[in-house]
């Protein structure tokens, strides 16, 4: 089945809300879940709506709130002003551009799941998109290639070789994460050339300019999901605990539906 | 099984009738869709189709005053999806502790609650695009459905899988019901339960406290 839309991207349906994608805080494309690794496990939903244990739950909601202060100072108001001033086009641009430069670390997330096939392709859209797309301003590689976008982090391959997600975590600044996907965060910012080459630059402003583009972007990207959530939530908390972990799911498991628990029809 | 053998030929051929579905309920619960092929299949990717297609006509629809937009909103719902399936899973455990009448009363508080939140969002959508990927057939003999929504706004498209039953018995036998949509990995299903779980928790566990708390927030604009 299936579509193979890029399982990364944190898009937001309004209503349904959820989506998720951006914990209410930075995060940004930390998403982790506890719920799967590779269909071994499975959310299972009960009492209250979601089993999944999580331990660290005082932790994690002292951090939440810490990051919705935040959110609400600076990563909010400034997605708010992106989102205003800056014409559509311009805004795919920009996203466009953060996407091409994250292309490496799926290159080499794919050969290390043992895709050498994807990892090809992975390289064949960065080269595509550096070049005609002019330095990645354009995406030919999906409008004349038809070659979607598939973003692949270190967590999902720890998930793919099994490793077990650890517990639910919210990270200061960050967001939503888990033990797994947390190692997995760092194993991508430490492996990804750009920041690396920028470092040994001693560029660091721009190492930070660049995440912070994309926290923006990616902020912005959902605005219309958080609103719906700040609008109908009685506990963002679970909320965002339950979206995480399913989305993460989704994207572990290539854009395909982690579904083992859902209505039937009553008749 | 002959008996199968002979609906599942049916089925593809889509001649669909209740008689086909009252010998089929007689052969066993949930062939219809195992049984169904990629023939019956493009049936559901069709409904989808056109009930997506239905929904985006009422959110681009501007013209049309809010209150004119819930009701043509309201009328997709309670025709395309089934609110009783999808409001007992969202209650879940709680479901089986309620009595008839406050199960009487929670469904129409919840399809108040789904009209309510979604009309907030209406001025979000501009110039949505549907198209369906695929179908896969479910153990459960529901069929879930693939569909990307491209947007005009340069954001990634959504994945928006929807699950689908056909009905099998009643005047409506052979009607298309969704009873879940999931964007993006995300169940609305799930997610609800767990935000219900959440306010019947602290309503002390007790439901008419829930409803009555639910009845408060979508106060006037009830069904």
């Amino acid at each position: 089945m299936k579509n193979k839309v890029a399982p990364t991207k944190e898009n937001v349906l309004p209503k349904a809300v959820l989506l998720m994608m951006l914990s209410v805080s930075i995060t940004t494309e930390l998403f982790a879940s506890n719920a799967v690794g590779l269909g071994a496990e499975q959310v299972n939903v009960d009492v209250k709506g979601d089993e999944t244990p999580d331990p660290l739950e005082p932790m994690n909601r002292f951090f939440f709130v810490f990051n919705e202060i935040l959110d609400g100072m600076f990563l909010k108001p400034a997605a708010q002003i992106y989102d205003l001033c800056t014409p559509d086009p311009v805004k795919e641009n920009v996203s466009n551009v953060l996407d091409n430069l994250v292309e490496p670390v799926t290159f080499a997330n794919e050969l290390f799941q043992g895709k050498p096939d994807h990892a090809m392709e992975a390289l064949g859209r960065f080269t595509m998109n550096s070049t005609i797309g002019i330095g990645g301003l354009f995406n030919p590689a999906y409008k004349l290639a038809g070659l979607e976008r598939r973003k692949r982090d270190f967590g999902q391959t720890l998930a793919h070789y099994q490793v077990d997600d650890g517990p639910y975590l919210v990270l200061p600044v960050l967001g939503p994460s888990n033990f797994r996907d947390f190692v997995g965060t760092l194993a991508d910012w430490a492996m990804d050339p750009f920041n690396y080459f920028l470092r040994d630059k001693d560029l660091n402003e721009v190492v930070w300019g660049r995440a912070g583009l994309d926290a923006v972007r990616k902020r912005r990207d959902a605005l219309p999901t958080t609103d719906t959530i700040d609008r109908t939530s009685s506990d963002k908390y679970a909320t965002y605990r339950v979206l995480y972990r399913q989305h993460r799911a989704f994207q572990i498991n290539d854009g395909h539906v982690v579904y083992k628990d859902s209505p039937t029809l009553e008749e | 099984m002959l008996n199968k053998v002979c609906c599942a030929v049916l089925l593809s051929a889509g001649m669909m009738s209740t008689d086909v579905y009252a010998a089929q309920e007689s052969a066993g619960a949930s062939d219809a869709g195992v049984s169904s092929d990629a023939a019956s299949q493009e049936a559901y990717k069709s409904f989808v189709t056109e009930t997506g297609n239905e929904i985006i006509q009422v959110l681009v629809h501007k013209e049309s005053s809010l209150s004119e937009r819930k009701s043509q909103f309201r009328e997709i719902l309670q025709t395309k999806f089934s609110i009783p399936s999808i409001g007992k899973f969202v209650l879940a455990r709680y479901w089986r502790q309620a009595d008839d009448a406050q199960k009487a009363r929670y469904l129409g508080l919840f399809e108040t609650a789904i009209v309510e939140n979604y009309a907030a969002q209406f001025d979000n959508y501009s110039n949505e695009k549907l198209e369906v990927t695929g179908a896969q057939t479910l153990e459960d003999g529901g069929v879930l459905v693939s569909s990307r929504v491209v947007r005009p706004s340069g954001a990634e498209p959504l994945s928006v899988d929807w699950k689908v039953f056909r009905q099998s018995k009643g005047p409506k036998a052979g009607a298309f019901k969704v009873v879940d949509l999931i964007v993006n990995g995300v169940s609305m299903s799930i997610t609800q339960r767990s935000e219900y779980a959440g306010l019947i928790q602290s309503a002390g566990g007790d439901i008419s406290a829930f409803l009555d708390s639910l009845d408060k927030k979508y106060q006037g604009a009830g069904s």
